[in-house]
């Protein structure tokens, strides 16, 4: 029985994946056929300058977006452990994670509209870095709490300066927190399609804004290869989480 | 340790200050900046066709049904779906007994989070619509004959399309969650001593795992379905125009080339702002208090 629940879930679950592979690999898949006529590499090969060009933008802005939200994140919450408003910091974060991104653009879109920001990646940066920095700080809150505090304290009871105390022993103490939010932050930018398409005006053709494009033309073939395009690294960041951070992670029980 | 080690080392680090101005500018004043222009817009004093103060917008969209029929769409749409997916993922923890340690199985509990909203609506459409890949296996098995037989799960009334697509999205999420919440909870241990002073796996299922999980997971079903709530993507796909979710209702407006729908649509952005300051100060009054109570922070 259990074994069977588990085949039936694994299968919904990589259904998708499958699906998306076969139709942007098939030639002609009409109705009522339950398999394409033809596999075919054609649709690949459509791939031209444009989509190289979504592929580039949307890896570099995900990437940047990542470094500088993770950075940014880190900081304010070393900053901020023992600012007196601290937790009221914890409470304002939670405003625009919890908040639709796409209502979010279109209150803040006359701001980059007056600013020249609107359809430039420029813009689409800072919007999507505003999104994903109280994410990032969420995610370091909890990371710097008392025992962390602590622990600064008594480097720098036993001599640290506060830069040898930050360099080694909060940093490489944070270092799978910090992966982890890179990780994070580097797919809500690569997620993103409601802010990345109302600020950037539709001109910042990221690889989400491309794919909602091909829907909307009925191009169910290069659609299903700009979904397979999104879905790649996600899969890989997902293996290598699986294979390398937490291969000897466990689940420790609380004590309290 | 003594006051004045404490002192010295607290002293090394900086007050913060800076970093409080910067988490302002960039976590709070865009928000809040995007919030007070669309109140001023919605009042009537900035705007393209505004001409001075009114409350004429305010009254227009709280009267107007189209709204209060997609928040509650949204709400309720949101709230089953974080319910069936936190239930569903209860009783499959109950079926396991926890025992979902198979690294292969946690793998494939990750595949669905690897798949954006648009591509989820998008592998949705083409499944569920008349002519998807339901509809061929209806075809296959003698079910129907044509495209029209089927009953098309996309755009439909019911938003069933959207709420499996949904559910789709959350449910592995949900039940990774609950499921970590189980064992740190260390509930298989209080399940085993419970069943040792004589409880039957009934009363274990009823009286020890499911009120401690539902206790801890609380806090964060309520921020999923805040988010469940503004969902965009699925429903934009896979909705109807009317009622839409609010989030789609809200674009729809904003984006039609009829300038006078831009006021009603900052209006509903706000009355969205509004609940959503609401569930989250509920949210945090409650937290805090629960936490305070442990001790915790």
């Amino acid at each position: 029985m259990k074994q069977r629940l588990i085949i039936v879930l694994g299968s919904i679950f990589a259904l998708p994946f499958a699906y998306m592979v076969l139709l942007s690999v098939a030639k002609e898949w009409f109705f009522p056929a339950l398999w394409p006529g033809e596999i075919t590499d054609f649709h690949w090969k459509q791939l031209d300058g444009t989509m190289f060009w979504a592929i580039g933008l949307s890896v570099g802005i995900a990437f940047f977006i990542g470094v500088i939200s993770t950075l940014a994140g880190f900081l304010s919450a070393y900053f901020l452990a023992r600012h007196p408003w601290r937790r009221w910091c914890l409470v304002l974060a939670y405003l625009p994670y919890a908040f639709s991104p796409v209502i979010y653009a279109h209150c803040i879109k006359y701001f980059f509209l007056v600013s020249d920001l609107a359809g430039q990646v420029s813009g689409v940066i800072l919007a999507q870095f505003i999104l994903c920095y109280p994410f990032a700080f969420l995610l370091f809150y909890r990371h710097f709490d008392d025992d962390l505090n602590a622990m600064e304290d008594l480097s720098a009871t036993l001599g640290a300066g506060q830069r040898a105390a930050f360099l080694r022993v909060i940093l490489p103490i944070s270092k799978e927190a910090l992966l982890l939010c890179f990780a994070q932050t580097f797919l809500i930018s690569w997620f993103e399609y409601g802010l990345s398409s109302v600020i950037g005006l539709g001109q910042v053709r990221t690889l989400t804004v491309m794919a909602y494009q091909y829907i909307g033309a009925s191009n169910q073939y290069l659609a299903a290869v700009t979904a397979c395009l999104i879905c790649f690294p996600p899969l890989l960041l997902l293996w290598l989480n699986q294979r390398f951070v937490f291969r000897s992670a466990t689940v420790q029980p609380e004590n309290n | 340790m003594s006051e004045f080690v404490i002192r010295k080392a607290q002293f090394r680090r900086p007050k913060g200050h800076g970093a409080f101005v910067f988490f302002l500018c960039f976590g709070v004043i865009p928000l809040g900046a995007g919030l007070v222009y669309a109140l001023l817009y919605s009042l009537g004093i900035i705007g393209y066709l505004n001409t001075g103060f009114t409350l004429q917008n305010w009254s227009n969209a709280l009267s107007s049904k189209t709204l209060w029929s997609s928040l509650g769409l949204s709400l309720g749409i949101s709230l089953l779906v974080s319910l069936v997916s936190f239930l569903g993922a209860l009783r499959l923890i109950m079926v396991f007994q926890g025992d979902l340690n198979s690294r292969s199985f946690r793998f494939m509990l990750h595949l669905p989070l690897a798949i954006p909203p648009l591509v989820a609506a998008f592998i949705s459409f083409q499944w569920l619509g008349s002519s998807g890949m339901l509809a061929r296996l209806a075809v296959k098995l003698g079910w129907i004959q044509t495209s029209e037989q089927f009953p098309s799960l996309v755009n439909d009334p019911y938003y069933i399309g959207v709420i499996l697509t949904l559910l789709l999205l959350s449910f592995p999420f949900i039940f990774l969650y609950v499921l970590d919440q189980y064992k740190r909870a260390r509930l298989p241990d209080f399940s085993h001593l419970a069943a040792t002073l004589g409880a039957n796996p009934m009363q274990i299922r009823r009286k020890v795992v499911r009120p401690v999980l539902i206790h801890r997971v609380l806090p964060m079903m309520v921020l999923y379905t805040v988010f469940l709530f503004g969902s965009y993507e699925v429903p934009l796909l896979l909705g109807r125009q009317s009622p839409a979710m609010i989030s789609v209702l809200i674009s729809q407006k904003f984006s039609k080339y009829n300038l006078e729908d831009v006021p009603l649509a900052y209006v509903g952005a706000l009355v969205y702002a509004m609940l959503l300051l609401g569930l989250i100060g509920l949210f945090w009054r409650w937290h805090f208090r629960r936490i305070e109570n442990l001790d915790m922070l």
